[in-house]
């Protein structure tokens, strides 16, 4: 009997007043299942080469901006460093390259698409607002939450809400989604230089790296959180999108033959 | 290699936005089984079971809070606390069940084993037997034969922290070891692959056991993974 693709969601490590735990937001899960996967969390290094053996694909999800020393950064403000994790930051590195080795597909979402861009070699945004401000030479907006377009400040923010992008006309996203869309957003950071055989696959108004695609491996990171639900007082709900889930879970069951 | 693919069940959680409903699973149980050999897994999700079963090598109950605060809210049990989790620990354990599958209990996962299999908790026995067994730590005594008794001897120290108790023992359950004030600490099943340990195990790792004078439990679980071979 032929089962089901089994779909190994890296476990969010927790280790702050949380306590000394694992956390699985259901949410991925749910989309996975959904799509037609089993949904399983995985957390151990040890295990790690039998996860990319046992499973069929990797989801690297959401979660706080890693340690910059990652692609090659300093930290200046020390209060930063009470928000990093090198155990989680090593996990996800890990099991990415083991999944990446296996030559199995890997779908990152917010933080794991940042993880994809920096283990294949690529930089990140540190601070997308203080970017975008002294690329577009404005010296302050809205406490540096809002973003830029057309030279307005204040338009929309990466931060929280919603926002439009527009997709690369070749990329495996623009089948699913179009050649344009509207995504929620909950981030600080963004892809800066892209990792090596990566490419941008979508773009939101203000020039940020919103989605990327590999050339050649079953790779995909999305910057928005199509797993998730919410509400933009401008723009409407924003609904649990599936599709990416789905199209991931029918690439792991073609073995990838696109 | 070819590590067994143990389910570790968790319990009732949020994310760090405390928006989104998630499960929480203690680290502990986790490295303790891929300190073992095995490759733990986690279940994400409410409604996948029977693929879990169908897929994975083993299964494992894991301890989480008291099932009910008071002796005389007892009947309340599915109403109040973590009914969620009961509810889905049962799942996981008919489907494991089914596919005869192993299945590791500890704290409230072998108490509740107990239960699924038809037997009964004591709860807050403290309150009526003037027991403690909560943050606190005690000696135990094991049964000739069984496994905990060919892992750690005749008796060893163990960490202790529960509030309840398997009071009546289900059919096709006996217990391996006791407290020295009479409480049931582990369980084997007759037949089936099921153990279930009051005290944790998962603890008790390392150079630095829970509690430090306690073994290291190492072994134990080394012994779980290939049962799921």
């Amino acid at each position: 009997m032929k089962r089901k693709p089994v779909i190994i969601i890296a476990a969010e490590d927790v280790n702050d007043s949380f306590g000394n735990v694992f956390i699985m937001n259901k949410e991925y899960a749910d989309c996975v299942r959904l799509a037609g996967g089993i949904p399983l969390g995985a957390g151990d290094y040890r295990a790690i080469s039998s996860y990319a053996e046992f499973a069929d694909a990797l989801i690297i999800p959401g979660g706080p901006v890693m340690h910059p020393a990652r692609y090659g950064g300093i930290v200046t403000n020390f209060m930063e460093l009470a928000g990093f994790s090198a155990t989680r930051d090593d996990f996800d590195f890990a099991i990415f390259d083991a999944f990446c080795r296996a030559g199995k597909p890997i779908l990152g979402i917010g933080r794991g698409a940042q993880v994809i861009n920096v283990a294949l070699g690529g930089t990140l945004v540190r601070d997308i607002p203080q970017r975008l401000t002294s690329e577009n030479d404005i010296t302050e907006h809205s406490n540096r939450e809002f973003a830029v377009v057309d030279g307005t400040p204040g338009d929309f923010s990466h931060h929280w809400g919603t926002h439009k992008i527009t997709l690369a006309p070749d990329s495996g996203l623009a089948k699913i989604m179009g050649r344009e869309s509207i995504v929620n957003s909950f981030h600080r950071q963004a892809v800066d230089k892209l990792g090596a055989g990566l490419t941008a696959a979508a773009f939101s108004e203000d020039g940020v790296i919103e989605a990327i695609e590999h050339d050649s491996l079953p790779i995909i990171g999305v910057q928005w959180h199509p797993e998730h639900a919410c509400e933009d007082f401008r723009r409407g709900v924003h609904e649990q999108d599936i599709t990416i889930f789905e199209s991931f879970v029918k690439m792991v069951q073609e073995g990838c033959n696109e | 290699m070819n590590r067994p693919v143990i389910l570790i069940n968790g319990g009732p959680a949020f994310d760090k936005t405390f928006e989104c409903d998630s499960w929480g699973i203690n680290k502990t149980y986790v490295q303790a089984i891929g300190a073992a050999g095995g490759a733990p897994v986690l279940c994400a999700d409410d409604y996948s079971a029977e693929d879990y079963a169908q897929v994975c090598d083993g299964l494992i109950l894991t301890g989480s809070f008291s099932y009910c605060p008071r002796p005389e809210l007892r009947d309340r049990l599915s109403q109040i606390g973590q009914s969620i989790r009961v509810e889905y620990d049962r799942k996981l354990f008919n489907a494991f069940f089914a596919a005869k599958k192993p299945i590791l209990g500890i704290c409230l996962g072998h108490q509740i084993i107990n239960v699924f299999l038809g037997g009964t908790l004591y709860s807050n026995f403290k309150m009526c037997d003037g027991i403690e067994h909560m943050l606190s730590a005690h000696k135990i005594k094991t049964e000739e034969g069984s496994v905990i008794r060919q892992i750690f001897g005749d008796d060893f120290y163990a960490n202790s922290r529960h509030n309840n108790a398997v009071e009546t023992l289900a059919p096709g359950l006996k217990v391996t070891a006791w407290s020295p004030d009479g409480v049931i600490e582990a369980l084997e099943h007759e037949t089936l692959p099921i153990w279930g340990f009051q005290f944790h195990p998962e603890r008790m790792r390392g150079d630095l056991p829970d509690p430090p004078m306690g073994p290291d439990s190492t072994e134990l679980f080394r012994w779980f993974v290939q049962q799921c071979r």
